[in-house]
């Protein structure tokens, strides 16, 4: 029951370090949109992984389900918008829909029997799931090209618009992430919502309230299905090449660094994971040889002392008894 | 203490149920009911199969035999679909969702309702009076409250989904003597007003006042049914645990 007055509430009784920390997120936005150059392209697609994390996080946070195989659907999502606006000369944004649909209808398909499983067995299953997409992104050269992949997709637009320049692809990004972090923050607060985090609880505890465990946790793997084919879909547009590589097991494991590292089962999470993840790499690059060393190094830091995500440093300097209402609430 | 229709079908009635954890049979074939507006409770030792008995009357556990609510037979539904019957289920350890608010909790419980706001305010209205600490504490972490607090929101939470037949195990383990005593107490006071309640419970003296109608259980079977004012004594009961 978050009413509106609560979330104004929540923003307005953020501490000292959450407001830095926002305030350092509009500041380095800025600096990149006046620098312009390769950092843009770095948010750019920070912001596409951002929108992959906040879906993968309704089945993974929200329901504490694991799943190593959404790169399916934003292989879906990539090669749904290249061939229809490559080959059919679809509409960009007619593409992204379509593509979403069908990821969504795959994931319906896959996941009513593979959610009859549970913990490794599930988290196996979608890995397979990867897996084979990626198979048939390689083999079916017919449909997908293979290794060769699709270029000249068409930057985002409608009809005669098009959106070409490198700052207003990104401000068009973060439009996509904002409306995708308030449908999650919506949902999050729902009598959906709640099933999801009770399901995450205990599946039996749940059930046990009236609750169709398996239904919802179907809702929360299509809803993820969705994002992940938007995020692919955006990052054909944005960058107008895609191939297997794109979609494969460096997606799984950034997706699921980005979610850790930023707060698994939180709103924001995801978003701040994204960019983190996105920039360490980039803050590391002067020291050349070591800088994978330094990435992983500084991951690891933060996993073994914020094991609650970057997002639970936001509590910090916030009086107690809205601590223990939000933080642990994971709001 | 409400009067029992005899004509009507008991509110539930299992017959023959079984259970088993590999190759031990933890619940062997065991026939209870209770009527409507009746308050039963099961007592029995450590391992005699209370709580197995319960999980399988709620579909917790996959079972054996069958079992009928308000005469019709409801052994093939699953958990959710007894729950949305009104066979509402306070499990051993409270099994709150230690991360959510309380307030998110009894929402929870009244997941039946649907989104009617009209009907959950009414429900949230029943249940903090009953509990009004619960009120106070309504924006807190279920977790960070006391082991006295998180039964009132178990029992609050089950209550929320307004239920025919209210069933807990153990609902003061681990709690004072005199909070668990409130927490009973409160039970008496539901079954007062109409509900049905199956509750195993460890404090006999306590269950036995309020009961009126009682199963021992031991070794995973049924030795006796009979009033609850035939047991006046630990004697009583140790002579059915012993037979």
């Amino acid at each position: 029951m978050t009413s509106r007055a609560s979330i104004f509430t929540r923003l307005g009784g953020l501490g000292y370090v959450a407001s830095g920390g926002l305030a350092c997120i509009a500041l380095l936005f800025a600096f990149v949109f006046i620098r312009g150059g390769y950092l843009v392209t770095v948010l750019q697609l920070a912001m596409i992984y951002g929108i992959f994390c906040v879906g993968l996080n309704f089945f993974m946070g929200y329901t504490g389900q694991a799943s190593f195989g959404q790169n399916a659907f934003a292989a879906i999502g990539g090669y749904g918008t290249a061939i229809l606006c490559v080959q059919y000369h679809w509409e960009p944004i007619l593409a992204l829909l379509a593509s979403m649909t069908i990821a969504g209808v795959a994931a319906l398909v896959v996941g009513y029997p593979a959610l009859r499983l549970r913990g490794h067995y599930l988290a196996m299953a979608t890995f397979a799931l990867g897996l084979i997409t990626y198979d048939v992104s390689v083999q079916w050269t017919d449909l997908t090209q293979g290794y060769m992949g699709y270029s000249g997709i068409p930057p985002l637009g409608v009809g005669p618009f098009k959106i070409e320049g490198e700052r207003w692809k990104l401000f068009t990004l973060i439009l996509f992430l904002l409306f995708g972090l308030w449908v999650s923050h919506r949902l999050r607060d729902s009598r959906f919502g709640r099933a999801l985090r009770a399901i995450s609880g205990s599946e039996l505890g749940a059930s046990a309230l009236g609750i169709r465990v398996s239904r919802y946790k179907l809702a929360a793997f299509v809803i993820a299905a969705l994002y992940a084919s938007a995020a692919g879909s955006l990052f054909a547009h944005v960058v107008g090449f895609i191939s297997p590589e794109v979609f494969g097991l460096q997606m799984v494991v950034v997706t699921f660094t980005i979610l850790y590292v930023g707060g698994i089962g939180t709103v924001l999470g995801p978003a701040l994971g994204a960019v983190i993840v996105s920039l360490l790499p980039e803050l590391f690059r002067s020291v050349g040889p070591l800088q994978d060393i330094a990435y992983a190094s500084v991951l690891l830091l933060m996993l073994i002392f914020v094991p609650k995500g970057l997002y639970a440093l936001a509590a910090l300097g916030r009086p107690k008894a809205e601590l223990t209402a939000e933080l642990k609430a994971g709001s | 203490m409400t009067g029992t229709d005899t004509s009507a079908p008991p509110l539930i009635e299992a017959s023959g149920l079984a259970a088993s954890y590999g190759h031990v049979a933890a619940l062997k074939p065991t026939s209870l009911h209770v009527k409507a507006g009746e308050f039963v409770t099961i007592l029995g030792p450590n391992g005699a199969g209370k709580t197995t008995l319960l999980r399988a009357m709620a579909r917790l556990i996959a079972s054996r035999g069958r079992v009928s609510f308000q005469g019709k037979d409801v052994t093939g539904l699953r958990t959710h679909e007894l729950a949305k019957l009104g066979i509402i289920m306070v499990q051993e350890g409270r099994g709150l969702f230690g991360e959510m608010t309380v307030r998110e909790n009894l929402l929870l419980g009244a997941f039946n309702a649907g989104g009617a706001s009209a009907e959950i305010a009414r429900r949230f209205d029943g249940v903090f009076a009953l509990f009004p600490r619960l009120r106070e504490r309504a924006d807190q972490v279920a977790s960070s409250m006391s082991g006295g607090e998180q039964q009132m929101l178990a029992v609050g939470r089950a209550l929320m989904a307004e239920p025919k037949l209210l069933i807990l195990d153990e609902p003061s383990l681990g709690l004072a003597p005199r909070v668990a005593a409130e927490i009973l107490s409160t039970l008496g006071e539901l079954n007062r007003k109409g509900l049905g309640i199956l509750l195993v419970e460890q404090k006999a003296p306590l269950a036995l006042k309020l009961a009126q109608r009682v199963y021992v259980l031991a070794s995973g079977s049924v030795r006796a049914e009979l009033p609850a004012s035939d047991i006046r004594s630990h004697h009583d009961l140790a002579r059915f645990y012993f037979h």
